[in-house]
């Protein structure tokens, strides 16, 4: 077992994943090479079908690779997400029918934690997603677009995972939910988490991520480590995308 | 201190709720039929209630049979980023799925077998008791195979157990009306994977053997190789460790990275 207070680093060498029918074979993940470091925000960026959201489905064991080796903390994805759970907020939310939000987020204390702590961390997870009493006994899928945002967040991060997977997190949220979230992602980096995020959002991004990862058409174009190099984000992607591609 | 904060009574309300309008249009349909049944025709009382029971009984379960229609969708996600066994997560929701819906068919037919006695005061309810034993092994049947058929079939595995459901009558129509000459081996082949309607029908009769658990075991064993067949299902779609998959047509086998990856300067 791994204690608990371990940083733990997120590695991809050469990923490679197509998705198959019946009739064709379309290459997504093309030799990718990754580290997302404790402690760091780690960002993906690209254009749409880049292969920035089947990156992370492969990183969290939830999609096997055609080739290539993925490790949490040097154990298969898969074996560590079971272990020790994974914080995953996906770009598209779908909430199981019936829950009301008081009950989805003592359901993620059940699954999170040992029954001693599950009350406090309850407590904890109500209070970091800064929800309103009378949303507690709201159906989860009867809640606004951003108000479901921070409950899948505040879900995720019940039990306190050590590693973040977060894809588009500020899509469809108002300035202030915005202002938490970077907050609460900010915070999960000083607690040594680490963190990967995929995002169109070039200013939030510049804003929080210490390394970005490029990527086009499945490739991985360049990294970029923002705080040593200095450099726009935009102005790296810009020239990225337009170099000419390998294939 | 071993606290649930969402203990079983709660999830189960949860899962009442969350079929709530399939629930309404199945319990619609048997009250109309029924109310068509009393309406057209000199209807015995005891007859109702048989009826009643007896669509209840295979209706009901089928609206909670889609146990791991989650299992490939982002809901499923939603759970499984969690530090919790797969198996044991959905195997746990089977559980909740069986005896919600055994609770809710012995339910309603209590309901009907008290209509019943209203509508006529000589009627004895003693078909009722008989009957709840049977919607129970119903009830762990058909939630059972739709275990099963879900953990394979996320997407369509509800559909799949009433297409079942409608095929083992279909045959069983076509037996009793006393088709002749032998059955194709296919049929044959085809009956092992059928409902065991003969069982579910009667399972406390003491069969040929003698023995009242004859009749008892064969519900017993088929639901337990279709949860045995959805315990496989989740083992396949969660497998652990990741299974390698082979390099894409055309290109050669990439190699373990030697050189240091992408990712920016060590701290």
């Amino acid at each position: 077992m791994i204690p608990r207070e371990e940083y733990v680093t997120v590695r991809g060498d050469r990923i490679v994943v197509s998705y198959r029918n019946l009739f064709r074979r379309q290459a997504v993940l093309s030799e990718v090479s990754m580290v997302a470091r404790p402690g760091e925000v780690t960002a993906v960026v690209g254009p749409n079908g880049a292969g920035k959201t089947t990156l992370f489905s492969v990183l969290m064991g939830f999609m096997r690779p055609d080739a290539g080796v993925c490790t949490i903390a040097g154990m298969d994805p898969a074996r560590y997400r079971q272990d020790r759970g994974i914080a995953y907020l996906p770009e598209t939310l779908r909430f199981p029918p019936g829950w009301t939000v008081g009950r989805l987020l003592a359901r993620a204390a059940d699954l999170s934690c040992p029954p001693a702590n599950r009350v406090g961390t309850f407590e904890s997870t109500i209070q970091r997603a800064g929800l309103e009493t009378e949303t507690l006994s709201k159906l989860v899928r009867s809640c606004s677009k951003g108000t479901q945002r921070r409950i899948a967040f505040a879900w995720a991060l019940a039990g306190d995972p050590r590693v973040i997977v977060v894809d588009e997190p500020f899509s469809g949220l108002d300035p202030a939910s915005r202002v938490s979230l970077r907050r609460q992602l900010h915070a999960a980096r000083q607690r040594g988490c680490t963190v990967l995020m995929a995002s169109h959002e070039l200013a939030e991004v510049e804003q929080l991520a210490d390394t970005v990862l490029i990527m086009q058409r499945g490739r991985l174009r360049s990294a970029a480590h923002l705080k040593t190099d200095g450099q726009s984000l935009a102005a790296a992607l810009a020239s990225e995308l337009a170099k000419p591609g390998k294939r | 201190m071993s606290e649930v904060l969402v203990p079983f009574p709660v999830r189960a309300t949860v899962l009442v709720r969350s079929r709530a309008r399939p629930l309404a249009i199945v319990l619609v349909a048997i009250g109309l039929y029924l109310l068509r049944l009393v309406l057209g025709a000199e209807a015995e009382p005891g007859d109702l209630f048989q009826t009643g029971a007896g669509l209840t009984g295979y209706l009901v379960p089928l609206v909670f049979t889609g146990v791991c229609s989650d299992l490939d969708r982002s809901a499923g996600a939603l759970w499984l980023q969690k530090p919790v066994s797969p198996l044991r997560f959905f195997l746990a929701r089977f559980g909740e799925a069986t005896a919600v819906t055994a609770a809710l068919s012995v339910l309603l037919a209590l309901c009907l077998g008290f209509a019943a006695s209203l509508l006529d005061p000589g009627y004895s309810g003693s078909d009722i008791f008989a009957a709840s034993g049977r919607l129970c092994l119903l009830a762990l049947v058909l939630v059972s195979v739709g275990f099963g058929m879900s953990s394979w079939l996320p997407r369509s595995g509800a559909l799949a157990t009433t297409a079942l459901l409608v095929l083992t009558f279909a045959i069983e129509i076509q037996t009793a009306l006393g088709a002749t000459g032998a059955a194709p081996p296919s049929v044959g082949l085809v009956r092992w994977f059928l409902l065991p309607i003969w069982a579910l029908r009667d399972p406390y009769s003491i069969g040929e053997s003698g023995h009242l658990s004859a009749n008892l075991v064969w519900p017993f064993a088929y639901a337990a190789i279709w949860i045995l067949i959805g315990a496989l299902g989740i083992r396949h779609a969660t497998r652990v460790p990741a299974r390698r998959g082979r390099p894409p047509r055309g290109s050669s086998r990439p190699e373990r990275a030697t050189g240091p990856p992408h990712g920016g300067a060590r701290p």
